[in-house]
């Protein structure tokens, strides 16, 4: 019975009445996705950059950011001494101004370069860039670009060897050998930005984190971070499981704040939803009054406009969330040379689904009470 | 007559507590597209306080002068042969060697010394080339083979290779400038804050222009609220195009003063928020500005009221009179 009242109630305004709610929602619920994904598309950042393939234990100094970090090669070899199967990055990030923007150079050691490359890198002032970043930078193959190091504010021509596809976010950074990202950077031989440990063993990570007298689960090694801090003569280790929080952490900002925000401005977003709640109690106002005339009743014909408005926010979230796909470029945020598009995950929608469903719903009750007699 | 027309849709609307409806649809935009031109504001005003603490002097090589202490210089690439060795590496070519001695702070025709023109100063000596300078090496450039006198030199900034005395081909051009650390900061601060405000403004526009719709539903509420009054008024003769004209301007008029609300709320919000934030983290962020630019986003949406109101009051009247 219920299912024919809801039926004739659906059918009893235009479609273009019904897309028009729809895609009231799905733009305020767009706009709200792409505030939260770009919040947590940039406290991604800093795993992206320390890590691109997306594992190992990361090792920094305790620094604002993976940029501003310095550790000693032979430091990090100290750590692993003795521990086979473990294979270590070093790399050294120095930002610099190149072209008018600010881009990041990535140094590389030999094999590493190698294996991303595909080709080695000839002479001292050989770089590597994206074709997308060589047309912003306005350079080709061959091409020799002045790179202003803003750390140690001095400059240096460079060589583009050459311009060539590089995956993820290697394709925002100047790719070169570890001596000249270690000049713009200002540091010396046996030093480095970061290093990355890895291994196909997961208890070697754990038998690593033992021995520095730290226990956390195998799940969270693989992503986490060692902080060296420098007290005197000594160096601590510390372990974090949260990487960006270390370096957010150090600007003074806690990760909470940065997620307060964006649900913040998600919830702003969507503030006028009780009055469509109540337009939309509106729009249906003459057949709820017939309907209530042949003796339904409030409740279940406000239950009626909740479930309507729910399959609204099912349908609205979904346009939303394939807009966003779509439009990502678009909504992209550029931080120095990096693009940082919005990601969406489960957690994200399920929360603005939430939101939209509470506001929606005060609306329609608010509908309900001026309209339905 | 309109302007009691429109007295009497303001004291309606006030009673009943309409602006609470307006505020629904006009505070999101405003607030969003506040906080983000707050938040462009504080990241310039923070990045300007760091560049103020940069001092001393620093070279810069642009395509484009960066004050007024430029020479204009060429640079690519030199493969410089001795015996069976070589190495290729960026090098600058001196157009004018007097002026870009002047700008490296270094005489250059002075730190040649024996060599002859054209020469090659090195900045250290090639390890790659085991050179006992001064020497003659054989200089490629681009198709062109020079024989060249090479000799150590104290280039202090410059860190390549110095070519004087010849010009290469297939090399670009641009300007050897010093200039003060705090102005190259401030070039790098203005590239990083133009694609924030990018950002912010593009994010801005789609907000405003979500609630285009969100408007609309919010000026049939209120119509909805004044119809009776709508409806007294145009019984006691007040023509069609009065009560049309009394209730867009009224419409606008309440759009333009919620969101002029909404505005200075926000801006309470904000400093709040910056209160809040001083004392729960180490974080300090400058007091967001209110430049006279906020005030276009009111008298925008007031603008964009207008048409809606126009459009909901010819649809609502018929059915008012009908």
């Amino acid at each position: 019975m219920c299912s024919a009242d809801l039926k004739a109630l659906l059918k009893s305004i235009p479609y273009l009445h019904h897309a028009g709610f729809i895609a009231l929602l799905a733009t305020l619920s767009f706009l709200s996705l792409s505030a939260l994904g770009l919040a947590s598309s940039f406290y991604r950042l800093y795993y992206d950059i320390a890590s691109p393939d997306g594992s190992g234990l990361v090792v920094s100094s305790y620094s604002i950011s993976p940029m501003t970090s310095v550790i000693r090669r032979s430091y990090v070899e100290g750590l692993v001494s003795n521990v086979t199967d473990v294979d270590i990055e070093f790399i050294v990030l120095a930002p610099v101004f190149a072209g008018g923007k600010v881009v990041v150079v990535r140094g590389l050691e030999g094999e590493r370069l190698r294996k991303l490359l595909g080709f080695e890198l000839w002479g001292e002032y050989c770089v590597v860039v994206s074709r997308r970043l060589a047309g912003e930078l306005g350079v080709g193959e061959g091409a020799v670009i002045p790179l202003y190091s803003i750390l140690t504010r001095k400059y240096l021509l460079a060589h583009v060897c050459a311009v060539a596809d590089l995956p993820s976010i290697y394709a925002s950074e100047v790719i070169s050998g570890v001596e000249l990202a270690r000049e713009l950077r200002g540091l010396a031989g046996d030093s480095y930005s970061i290093a990355v440990v890895r291994s196909e063993d997961s208890g070697v990570l754990s038998y690593l984190a033992s021995r520095l007298g730290l226990t956390l689960e195998v799940s969270v090694l693989s992503r986490a971070l060692l902080v060296l801090t420098q007290r005197g003569s000594e160096v601590a280790v510390e372990m974090r499981a949260e990487l960006p929080e270390v370096y957010i952490g150090r600007l003074g900002l806690h990760r909470d704040f940065l997620y307060y925000l964006a649900y913040s401005v998600a919830t702003v977003a969507m503030l006028c939803l009780p009055i469509s709640g109540e337009a939309l109690v509106k729009a249906f106002r003459g057949p709820a009054n017939t309907l209530r005339f042949l003796g339904v009743s409030r409740a279940k014909l406000s239950l009626m406009f909740v479930v309507i408005a729910l399959v609204y926010t099912t349908l609205a979230l979904v346009l939303a969330s394939l807009a966003n796909m779509l439009l990502r470029d678009y909504l992209a945020l550029r931080v120095l040379s990096y693009s940082i598009a919005p990601s969406l995950g489960i957690r994200e929608v399920a929360s603005i689904a939430a939101i939209q469903a509470v506001l929606l719903t005060s609306g329609v009750g608010w509908g309900v009470r001026e309209h339905v007699e | 007559m309109l302007t009691h027309c429109f007295k009497t849709l303001v004291v309606s609307a006030f009673r009943k507590k309409t602006a609470l409806v307006i505020l629904l649809a006009v505070l999101p935009p405003t607030l969003i597209t506040l906080t983000l031109t707050a938040s462009v504001t504080a990241v310039e005003l923070l990045s300007e306080d760091l560049v103020r603490h940069l001092s001393g002097g620093a070279l810069l090589l642009s395509r484009e002068p960066v004050g007024r202490n430029c020479s204009r210089v060429s640079y690519g690439l030199a493969t410089l042969v001795h015996g069976n060795a070589s190495t290729t590496t960026p090098a600058l070519y001196a157009l004018d060697t007097e002026e870009l001695s002047m700008i490296i702070g270094v005489d250059l025709v002075k730190e040649a010394g024996e060599c002859p023109t054209p020469a090659v100063l090195l900045p250290q000596s090639l390890s790659s080339l085991e050179l006992h300078l001064p020497t003659y090496l054989e200089v490629m450039l681009g198709d062109v083979r020079l024989n060249v006198c090479a000799i150590q030199a104290r280039l202090k900034a410059v860190n390549v290779p110095i070519i004087i005395g010849v010009l290469a081909a297939h090399t670009e051009s641009g300007f050897l400038c010093f200039t003060d650390s705090a102005s190259f900061g401030r070039q790098v601060t203005e590239s990083v804050v133009s694609d924030l405000s990018q950002l912010a403004s593009r994010y801005s526009l789609l907000v405003i222009s979500a609630y285009v719709p969100a408007l609309y539903l919010t000026t049939l509420k209120v119509f909805d609220e004044v119809r009776q009054e709508v409806y007294a008024l145009g019984s006691l003769g007040v023509s069609r195009r009065r009560l049309t004209s009394a209730f867009t301007s009224f419409c606008s008029m309440a759009v333009l003063v919620v969101s002029l609300y909404s505005l200075f709320l926000g801006y309470v919000v904000l400093l709040l928020g910056r209160v809040i934030l001083a004392n729960l983290s180490t974080a300090t962020f400058p007091a967001p500005v209110l430049g006279s630019h906020c005030l276009l986003l009111p008298v925008a949406l007031s603008l964009l009221e207008a048409p809606l109101a126009y459009v909901v009051f010819q649809r609502g009247y018929y059915r008012v009179f009908s």
